[in-house]
């Protein structure tokens, strides 16, 4: 026997298996999670990144409307750490949602 | 309700028939022959056989297999002739990729039993997953596309050929161990 005899005797399969492989496929929906909070990583650097990029002239503007605001520049350190780490959890994130729809 | 009007020998079940199944058909004759006009010969030839055998086949709850069936048979040997022309296709490809199901995939036909290949291969689509199982069947039944199978399942066309391998391997086992395999 050989591949092409083969491909004429899979006739022989049991009918109900040629039904189900003609089934029209019902498209599955997108996880709404993964671009979800991919947006919100995304927003985070974004905001984290326009903090540090505020210029110390600014900085003085803003302490003089609002002393709250003003403590928040003055942690530069922390907005780099955020900034960072929002980058890595985006950049993990799209992994995920490109490695989930490479499988599925 | 279509294979009772074939029982009373009512004309009109070709027409439904042609409505409810038609483009399946057509689609399938093409795959399989690559060309419209072939495939459109193929399910014309259907309706015909269709008609002769039912009576005295009743295939009332699996009419759609049972007109593949005859429309795949019909342009296998389609695909045949032409193949005598030495035109590659679809068709040589696959035979090909199902030569690896065998040690020695020689031309002489061998008797084997068609019951007991049946049951082999029966055997073995029960034993596979079943999107697995359809991967399979639209590959080397439905004659479809490696891209047409990554578009329909969402899978890349890599993992689909991946696939394919790892499943052609299973058959291989499963015709070995039902001592089909030469």
């Amino acid at each position: 026997m050989n591949g092409k005899t083969l491909l004429a005797k899979m006739e022989l399969i049991a009918p109900e298996f040629i039904e189900a492989a003609d089934k029209p496929r019902k498209k599955k929906p997108i996880k709404w999670q993964y671009p979800t909070a991919l947006a919100a990583c995304l927003a985070v650097s974004v905001f984290s990144g326009i903090m540090m990029a505020v210029s110390p002239d600014e900085e003085s503007v803003i302490a003089a409307a609002s002393p709250d605001a003003a403590s928040l520049f003055s942690e530069g350190g922390v907005m780099l750490i955020l900034f960072a780490a929002s980058i890595l959890a985006a950049l993990a994130i799209a992994a995920l949602l490109i490695k989930d729809k490479g499988e599925k | 309700m279509i294979v009772k009007l074939y029982l009373q020998r009512d004309e009109s079940a070709i027409s439904y028939t042609a409505d409810k199944y038609g483009g399946r058909l057509l689609s399938l004759g093409r795959h399989i022959t690559e060309n419209v006009q072939t495939a459109e010969e193929c399910v014309n030839d259907t309706y015909l056989q269709a008609w002769n055998s039912i009576p005295p086949n009743d295939p009332s709850t699996y009419f759609y297999p049972f007109l593949a069936r005859i429309t795949r048979h019909i342009a296998l040997n389609r695909c045949e002739k032409e193949n005598a022309k030495k035109r590659r296709g679809q068709y040589v490809d696959l035979a090909e990729e199902l030569d690896e199901c065998f040690a020695s995939s020689d031309n002489t036909e061998s008797v084997i039993d068609d019951m007991v290949l049946k049951e082999s291969l029966n055997r073995f689509l029960v034993s596979i997953e079943e999107e697995k199982r359809n991967i399979f069947l639209r590959r080397y039944w439905f004659f479809d596309d490696i891209s047409e199978i990554s578009a329909r399942f969402g899978y890349s066309e890599s993992k689909v050929k991946s696939m394919l391998m790892r499943l052609r391997g299973k058959l291989r086992e499963q015709l070995i161990k039902d001592g089909i395999e030469i």
